[in-house]
């Protein structure tokens, strides 16, 4: 097992009350098997991923990790915004034990974001931040790959550089994948983690998952 | 066990990062970066202790320029290191909270990160302070004096820490908090014995007041320890390290408390 929710509850007060996202939610991930998630908007598949990477903790239970996990991919806001890109380049090098001028140079060809990766991270464009994290993302090698809606990010040439390296990815790594779209989740799934109110269940049977989705009732 | 060192191994490692990153957007902006931080308060010791010294006052430890530049020098030293860390800890979520995307990196790291940084620029700057008194012949230099302060200057670092971590609890709930400290702490300047020595010149209607302040009691036991031919009569170690324990105790509950609320 790579990933283990036990008794896993989750939920956010606020003025309004209480939202509950998970209630005594226990399921396992085993290694190698790639996995969609699916729920309706607001179900919480994105805190799910949150709380799959560690950057969000529960409120009840415990969640194992037993490999290297990525942060969720798809967002872009853990650059430093005066930092060039290379600095946070660097940054991310460091904490995750990597070797810093390889990781670069895979950047800088994967992104051909050029001398632009001297500059500030303010002066980025969302399309180019969205490159320089995924570029990222694809220079370390994480065991287990966080998707959040995002698989390929820029314009028709680079989403089709963007699909190669992950299928070459996906044949090392195993994914959890956020996503709405039915042929994305076919394509790379293996299993599928259904999430509705407030529980998670693993289908083994894709089409049987899909069609309970499809069907869901908020 | 073996999961416990590589915990501790992950967080040495994110430190270390953070740190570089502190330093690359605290002074990276300017080629002088780094070096300002080091000679700011150097400058703000040397410009003083030349009006001091114009002023011609003299003190128990001699009138010349070099004698009263090391007592405004070993006067700053607890207040630079206090006033620093809590600062530095009190803005830490507010200046990081990018970074806590990355599911390796916590918040109370990157407040150790400050913390480091922090206190090595303003004991780099003391540091340097001294050399150049010693260049321009005004020091003798003794590194058992300078051992001798390092008491003071770690109960300094860790009151310091423990405001730090209580302030970036309260900011939380008053986000104009930071204004407040500031205007609250400008007059610690006066009241911390940077310009005085507490048990030989004050009336004790003042000292009865000022006692109160632990920055005194640190300024007071780091000078005993830097001049051995002197000590304080006003240093009272059962209020200053109950004090400190406590705010430091305070720091890290609060922290506690927070740091896991903000990823719940």
């Amino acid at each position: 097992m790579i990933l283990t929710f036990d008794n896993v509850s989750k939920y956010y007060d606020s003025k309004h009350g209480r939202t509950t996202v998970m209630e005594n939610v226990s399921f396992e991930i085993e290694r190698g098997v790639n996995f969609g998630v699916l729920g309706m908007n607001g179900a919480g598949k994105s805190t799910t991923l949150k709380m799959i990477a560690g950057s969000q903790l529960p409120n009840k239970g415990t969640i194992k990790r037993h490999a290297k996990f990525s942060w969720p991919l798809g967002f872009s806001g853990s650059f430093n915004g005066s930092l060039s890109g290379e600095e946070n380049l660097r940054f991310a090098c460091r904490i995750y034990d990597v070797p810093i001028k390889e990781t670069l140079e895979y950047v800088y060809e994967f992104t051909e974001l050029g001398n632009k990766l001297k500059h500030p991270l303010k002066t980025f464009s969302s399309g180019m931040r969205q490159k320089l994290a995924y570029g990222l993302s694809m220079a370390i090698d994480f065991d287990v790959y966080l998707i959040d809606e995002t698989l390929a990010v820029g314009d028709a040439r680079f989403r089709k550089k963007c699909d190669e390296v992950f299928e070459e990815k996906a044949k090392k790594s195993s994914l959890i994948l956020v996503s709405h779209s039915k042929d994305t989740i076919k394509r790379y799934s293996d299993k599928i983690l259904l999430i509705h109110k407030g529980g998670a269940k693993i289908y083994d049977d894709l089409d049987e998952a899909i069609s309970i989705y499809e069907e869901l009732e908020p | 066990m073996n999961e416990f060192i590589q915990a501790l191994s992950v967080q040495k490692r994110v430190i270390a990062a953070l740190i570089f990153r502190e330093i690359l957007a605290q002074y990276g902006a300017t080629k002088v970066g780094y070096l300002w931080a080091i000679v700011l308060p150097m400058s703000q010791t040397l410009i003083l202790s030349l009006i001091f010294w114009g002023a011609g006052r003299s003190g128990i430890f001699g009138s010349d320029f070099g004698n009263i530049a090391l007592f405004i020098a070993t006067g700053f030293l607890p207040l630079n290191i206090f006033i620093g860390l809590s600062n530095q800890i009190m803005q830490s979520n507010g200046a990081n909270s990018a970074l806590f995307g990355y599911p390796l990196v916590l918040p109370f790291d990157a407040m150790l990160a400050r913390m480091l940084l922090s206190t090595t620029t303003t004991l780099i700057s003391f540091l340097a302070t001294l050399l150049l008194l010693h260049q321009l012949d005004y020091w003798d230099p003794d590194i058992d004096s300078v051992i001798r302060t390092m008491g003071a200057v770690s109960i300094a670092i860790l009151l310091g820490f423990g405001m730090g971590l209580i302030n970036s609890y309260l900011v939380l709930f008053f986000p104009s908090y930071p204004n407040i400290y500031g205007i609250l702490t400008r007059p610690l300047m006066f009241m911390s014995g940077v310009f005085f020595l507490a048990s030989d010149q004050l009336p004790p209607a003042i000292l009865d007041v000022l006692y109160y302040n632990p920055l005194l009691h640190c300024t007071e036991w780091l000078r005993s320890g830097f001049y051995s031919n002197w000590e304080s009569r006003f240093v009272d170690f059962n209020y200053l390290i109950p004090f400190t324990v406590i705010t430091l105790f305070l720091g890290l509950i609060t922290q506690r408390i927070s740091s896991r609320k903000s990823r719940e």
